[in-house]
Parts: C-alpha cells; sequence; structure tokens
C-alpha cells in the first residue's frame, strides 16, 4: 500500500453538504487538510442541460455493474425480500462527485423548527417507533442556520406565517427568486382557505456575490448541475473558497474502504482505493461525510480487533434507525384554454419559480388529528408547490401508459402533443416525518460485493403506518389549493416507499452511549478523534428536505473543533 | 449500396456473430458505424441492411415496429426524422449499459419474429402493413410483448427529445413539435454521454 507522508490536520472523507462546512472553516482557520472524494471532479463547464447525461445514464453516479445496493423490502406476502439494485430500476446513489448531491439538488431549504428538536417530549411515544428528543435545541443550531444563509447562499424573503421558527436575522441575505404567476394565484388560495403561504427559500442565489453569477432561470435545477454557480452547492459555496486559502487537497476518485485504528481510540489512517492501487493517508482529526448510508457502510466495514463489530459499533447501533422523508407528490393539470390569452403567456413562462409552501399544518391539531384517528395533536409537515420539471422524458414516458396499458401509434402522439401544448402540470412534494423504526436500517450484505470485492450495503426500507396517515392528511391540503387555483385531475400518490436522496439516520447523535452513537458534537463515543458530519447524525425528521440543517450541523461541528484544536 | 439478395445471403453470418459484435464493438466506432446503417431505398422498395448489431431481418422487424409505435401520421415527425433506428443500434454500442438489457432488446425482435411465424405462418418480412399492426396489437396484449415495447418506445422518445448533438431529434424537430424549451447551456462535444467520463477524469 501506498502512504502519503504528509500528516494533515484533518482527513475528511466526503465533499458534500455535510463536509463542505468542515473543509471550509478548518482550511480558512490554517489546517491542513485533505478530502477523499469518491466521485470525480466535475467543474461547472463540465455540466450542461443533457438529459442523456443527468438524467437517463445516470452518469453522475455510479454504473450499477460496478457498484449497487441490496435493498430489502416487504413483498405482498408481507415477507422481506432482498434484491440487488444492480438488477432494478431502484438507484441509491445520489450524485457521486466533488461537492456531492448538493450539485444536483432543487434546494429548497427550509429549517426544521423547534419542535423537530424534541418531538418525544412534545407529542410523546408512538408504538413501533424509535422517537427520542435531540441532545440540541433549534436555539443551539439557529446561529448556524443564519450562517449558511450568508455563506452558502439562500435567497428568500421573511413573510411571517401561523408555524415561522425563530430568526436571529431579520431577513434572507439574498433576495426572494423571480417567481410565475402561479405564486400569486397560490397565495390567493392560501388567504381564501384562512392561512398565509410560505414564501419558500432556496439555496441559489439571486445576485452576483463573488465568483458566483446569480440564477439565470434555466429552469433546470433538480438533478442538472449549475452552469452559473448560484446554485449553493458544497463545491460553488465552500470547496472552491477553501481550496483558495491553499490549506486543501482535494483527491477524487479516492473510495475509502477502510479506516485504521491505534488500538486507543483513535483513526490514525484513512484508507482508499485510487486507479484501482491501495492507498492511505494519515491525520489527526477524521471526519467521514458520505450520506448516511455509505457513511454506515464504511465505519461497518473498518472492523479490526480493536473493533470487531465496526468502528462505534460496540452497543450495534451503527445503520439503525435510518430515516427518509415520508409523503408523497401530488398534482393538477392547468389547461390553457380555462384561462385568457395574456394569463397563459404568464403561466407559460418558463424558467420562473413558484417558491410557495403549505406549513400552516406543521403540527396537527387535536381535532384534526381525531379525524384521522389519533387521539392528540400530531407532527405535521409540508406541502412545497412546484411545476413539473422542465426535462421532457418522464412526460413522454409517462404518456405511454392508460393505466396498464400501453399506448401507441397516433393515439399515443395525440396524447403526447395535447400534454406538452395545452396544459401546464402544477404539483406538490408532500414532506413529514419518516418515523425511525426497527425495520428502517443498514447492514453489509453478507454474500454481495461492489468491484473492489467489499461487501456492499444492504438497506431494510420498512416504514410506519404512521406516516401514511399524516402524508394523507397534508396531501388534502395541498389538493385544495390546486382545486383553488383551476386545476384539474388533481390527484396524489402517497406509499410508504422512500426518497433515496431524502436519506438521514444510522448514526443516531445523542448523549447516551447505550442508545447513540454519537455525541452531541457528533463526535463518535467510542473513538476520540473521529467526527460524522452528514445527515447520519439525525435521529428524527422528514417534514422538511434536510440540506439546509446537514450544513448548519456542520459548521455547528467546524466550530466545535475549530475550538478544540486551536 | 448493397443488394436485396446479397443482403439476405448475408443473414446467417450475422445471426451467428451477433452477440459476440455486441460484446466486443466499443463506443468509439458509434457514430460513423451508425450513419453507414440506414436503411436503403430503391425502386420505392425498402432494402433493410445488416450491421455489426442486427440481421437484415432484425433491422427489418426493428424498423417497421417502430412505425407502428411511433407513425408518420402527419403528427409530428416520423421515425425516420427523429433517427429511432440509429438511436436504437447506438444503445448497443454503450460499454456502461448492460448485457442483459442489449439481448433483451434483441430477443424481443426474435419473440416477435416467432409470433409472426406462429400466428402467420410466415417470417416478419413476409407480412403486409396491416398485418404488422395486427401482430404488434396482438404482442402488445401479451406481457413480454408489453414490456418489450414499451422498452422500444422509450428508446424512441430520447431519439425524440434528447439534444441533436447525439444524433437524433434531427434540426430540434422533436421539440419543436411539443413546443419545447430547451434547457442552456446544451452539452458540447467534450462532455456528451460518450466523452464525459474522459473529460472528467472518470475513464
Amino acid at each position: 500500500m501506498e502512504q502519503n507522508n504528509i500528516k494533515y490536520d484533518i482527513c475528511v472523507v466526503g465533499s458534500g453538504a455535510g463536509a463542505g462546512p468542515i473543509i471550509y472553516e478548518l482550511s480558512k482557520a490554517g489546517f491542513k487538510v485533505v478530502v477523499l472524494e469518491k466521485g470525480p471532479w466535475i467543474k461547472t463547464e463540465h455540466f450542461s442541460k443533457d438529459e442523456l447525461v443527468a438524467c437517463r445514464r445516470n452518469v453522475y453516479s455510479p454504473n450499477k455493474k460496478d457498484e449497487f445496493h441490496v435493498i430489502e423490502s416487504k413483498n405482498h406476502k408481507g415477507e422481506w425480500v432482498s434484491k440487488a439494485t444492480r438488477d432494478s430500476s431502484k438507484d441509491y446513489w445520489n450524485g457521486n462527485m466533488v461537492g456531492g448531491s448538493s450539485n444536483l439538488m432543487s434546494a429548497y431549504f427550509h429549517r426544521m423548527k423547534p419542535v423537530d428538536f424534541k418531538l418525544l417530549s412534545t407529542y410523546g411515544k408512538i408504538e413501533g417507533a424509535n422517537i427520542v428528543d435531540w441532545p440540541i435545541t433549534y436555539n443551539d443550531l439557529e446561529p448556524f442556520y443564519a450562517k449558511v444563509e450568508k455563506v452558502v447562499g439562500v435567497s428568500g424573503e421573511v413573510r411571517p406565517h401561523s408555524t415561522q421558527e425563530p430568526r436571529s436575522t431579520e431577513d434572507f441575505p439574498y433576495p426572494p427568486l423571480k417567481t410565475n404567476i402561479i405564486s400569486q394565484w397560490i397565495d390567493e388560495a392560501g388567504k381564501q382557505e384562512g392561512y398565509k403561504m410560505v414564501h419558500g427559500a432556496r439555496g441559489i442565489i439571486s445576485i452576483p456575490n463573488e465568483d458566483r453569477n446569480s440564477c439565470y432561470y434555466s429552469g433546470y435545477c433538480g438533478s442538472y448541475g449549475c452552469s452559473s454557480d448560484a446554485k449553493s452547492s458544497s463545491r460553488v459555496a465552500l470547496l472552491n473558497k477553501a481550496l483558495k486559502t491553499g490549506n486543501c487537497t482535494i483527491i477524487p476518485n479516492a473510495k475509502v474502504y477502510h479506516l485504521k485504528t491505534d488500538g486507543n481510540h483513535k483513526i490514525i489512517e484513512a484508507q482508499y482505493y485510487l486507479n484501482n492501487q491501495k492507498k492511505s493517508v494519515k491525520a489527526g482529526t477524521f471526519v467521514v461525510a458520505c450520506q448516511a448510508i455509505e457513511t454506515v457502510r464504511l465505519l461497518l466495514m473498518s472492523k479490526n480487533k480493536d473493533t470487531p463489530n465496526g468502528i462505534g459499533n460496540e452497543n450495534r447501533l451503527v445503520g439503525k434507525n435510518l430515516i427518509f422523508s415520508a409523503g408523497g407528490i401530488g398534482g393538477g393539470n392547468l389547461y390553457f384554454k380555462d384561462f385568457d390569452e395574456e394569463t397563459d403567456k404568464e403561466l407559460k413562462k418558463q424558467g420562473l419559480f413558484v417558491n410557495r409552501a403549505i406549513q400552516h399544518w406543521y403540527e396537527i391539531d387535536e381535532k384534526e388529528a381525531k379525524a384521522i384517528g389519533f387521539n392528540q395533536k400530531i407532527k405535521g409537515g409540508t406541502v412545497d408547490f412546484l411545476f413539473e420539471h422542465s426535462n421532457p422524458m418522464p412526460k413522454l414516458i409517462r404518456s405511454k401508459w392508460q393505466g396498464s396499458k400501453l399506448l401507441y401509434g397516433s393515439e399515443l402522439k395525440n396524447k403526447i402533443k395535447k400534454y406538452f401544448t395545452e396544459q401546464r402540470r402544477i404539483k406538490f412534494e408532500i414532506f413529514n416525518d419518516w418515523l425511525p423504526t426497527d425495520d428502517c436500517f443498514v447492514t453489509l450484505d453478507d454474500k454481495e460485493v461492489d468491484k473492489w470485492g467489499d461487501p456492499v450495503a444492504k438497506i431494510r426500507i420498512g416504514y410506519h403506518p404512521h406516516d401514511l396517515k399524516v402524508a394523507k392528511l397534508l396531501a388534502k391540503k395541498g389538493e385544495k389549493i390546486l382545486e383553488i387555483i383551476g386545476a384539474k385531475n388533481i390527484s396524489t400518490g402517497i406509499s410508504g416507499a422512500p426518497s433515496p436522496n431524502l436519506v438521514v439516520g444510522g448514526c443516531r447523535f445523542g448523549t447516551d452511549p447505550r442508545s447513540s452513537v454519537l455525541d452531541s458534537n457528533c463526535k463518535v463515543h467510542s473513538i476520540n478523534n473521529l467526527y460524522i458530519t452528514d445527515g447520519s447524525f439525525i435521529p428524527t425528521g422528514g417534514s422538511v428536505p434536510y440540506t439546509w440543517t446537514i450544513y448548519a450541523n456542520s459548521f455547528r461541528i467546524s466550530h466545535h473543533l475549530l475550538k478544540i484544536l486551536k | 449500396m448493397h443488394t436485396e439478395e446479397s443482403l439476405l445471403n448475408n443473414i446467417d453470418k450475422w445471426v451467428t456473430n451477433r452477440r459476440k459484435f455486441i460484446k466486443t464493438v466499443g463506443i468509439v466506432a458509434v457514430y460513423s458505424q451508425i450513419a453507414k446503417l440506414q436503411s436503403c431505398h430503391s425502386s420505392n422498395k425498402t432494402v433493410y441492411v445488416a450491421n455489426d448489431y442486427l440481421t437484415a431481418k432484425q433491422a427489418e422487424i426493428i424498423q417497421k415496429t417502430q412505425d407502428v409505435l411511433f407513425p408518420n401520421d402527419g403528427n409530428g415527425p416520423s421515425v425516420t426524422d427523429i433517427n429511432a433506428y440509429g438511436h436504437f443500434l447506438w444503445v448497443f454500442s454503450d460499454k456502461r449499459k448492460k448485457q442483459n438489457e442489449k439481448e433483451y432488446l434483441l430477443n424481443g425482435i426474435d419473440w416477435t419474429e416467432e409470433t409472426a411465424i406462429e400466428n402467420y405462418q410466415k417470417s416478419f418480412h413476409q407480412l403486409t402493413d396491416k398485418e404488422i399492426h395486427q401482430l404488434v396489437d396482438f404482442i402488445a396484449n401479451t406481457n413480454w410483448g408489453k414490456d418489450w415495447l414499451s422498452t422500444v418506445l422509450t428508446l424512441i422518445f430520447e431519439a425524440l427529445a434528447i439534444d441533436s448533438i447525439y444524433n437524433v431529434n434531427k434540426n430540434n424537430v422533436g421539440w419543436t413539435w411539443l413546443q419545447h424549451q430547451n434547457g442552456s447551456p446544451r452539452p458540447t462535444d467534450d462532455i456528451t454521454y460518450t466523452k464525459i467520463f474522459k473529460t472528467i477524469g472518470a475513464e
């Protein structure tokens, strides 16, 4: 094995939203930081709006022939069955590249709210769910949410609403992005229903800053890289700045497979593959942030005589309580024939955002909760409105089906033509808590290996039925708004199938090593110099997309590291 | 241009070798080859040409099937306008594509031929246009046929809607028909699917 003779202060495994703040803050403070990123270094000029590259052939994630996951889900008889993603259309990779999946995010940025940090003490136990309070409060994280707004770049405007979270700053540093006329209709519909719409923030800058241009409203955000650097990816907002300090070294295509310990509760070396050669790097402090599933996999793979169950796994908790975001997707068609010509012209404008969300039912009061079978108030969630994505392939693929019947010929062509030219589809996404349960976790598969011969992650994806009840209630709220603004064919799909891009947990943090993997500063309880700073630490959640919270927590841990390392 | 007779004489050879070709032909050769692989039209009769991936018979089956699935009916582009056949062949040259997925495309063609013989006691290439439509209607109602035709349709959609840099959606004819506003920037040669892995150092 080839050893790098330099001993770095910090070695960071991964470079996405959980890693970026650490890399940025510690490089800026003068520490020597090395970053081992599994994916290639795709720079801004390499991104285009090529649907074949971004969506159809998964260029931004590993080839599933070489690297895949095993998914364990229930069959129709209620039995757990395993299937490798290599042999299915499922994909649990989310963007392997310098900057991670933050390059490809849609960048819906919501803060968690104070209640998210204390679900157990607020709502009590739920049978079959492993709910806990967080070891920190919203107030502990709030300064770092504010820091993300400024340093990473968040645009928006504060318009008080019924569940507005407390803020230390008056408003966002970047003004809101331009919106389509539909946003006004949604505001009005909310008013008609007796509540205020949330004017949603985005991790996309609306005015230029330093080396970054502002958003140019291409209409292609989710799944695509940004060509103006307006999207607040870890790569653009943090890594590029870290590199300028001269203290940061990024090694792309470096797949870490083992963390070596010294037998005395310290990591001394990260071992990785680069160009099919085994290499290693030494550092004083190690940070792992490879997204929840791969972080768990690395800890479990790092077995040795000192850590026979894997690192941090003395109590067999690594990989447990994996969570996603529960919910679903709804939508309806706005037919141009139903509006006048001027309105149609506005409605058709591409690239403009919707940026409206319902959070009025972030907590569902006792009366509404009773209507869906609960005895007390329960946690609700968010309904985020958006237009159907701009890329044509998903619309075409959906068009070929009429129920289970395959359409083709002139009938299909007519349907396609009408869909593309006679309407615009408005959608909503529901985000509510994915309750942590004993049926959602990551282990190592005992048979399947990746191209390097290492065991792949096996993910059991069970959900709690509570999640679906909440999602259905929220769906009704979204559907009502669509009905008011004149949408037709309104429908919602709610299911227990997770969105692989909304995955956290698996190394939950807490104060008690018997029930958590990490301490409140996200240090592995049993290892003195290993921190986990991606979303793995999150013990409960899902009512908003996680990215802003992951960024904020990583800044919080940076703050802690700066204190103890200086 | 090949004559029909010489093409038919070569069929057996292509059948024997096709899977070997699928495994060995690299992505580099793709564009130049596909340009040569189109059907030839002579005296109002289309001659279907064998190539590295398909026999002449198979080429005929897939092209005529594509034409039924996405007909030249005056509403939008035809499969020829979008080079759907060229795109179908291009998939075989993709070394990242799983071998079993490529074989599935071929198997569907062969199953279509088998069904033609079962239903009409003659080969697909001897069917009338009406019989071909009936055959597609028939296989669309079988489990295998529905899945395979659906896959073929998805590839037609790619030819309709992805960037014309891939030698499909010629002159943006698909986007124009759908009044689709493309994203910007569009891909340049060095960051197309065939080249991006090298460009970003991932090869």
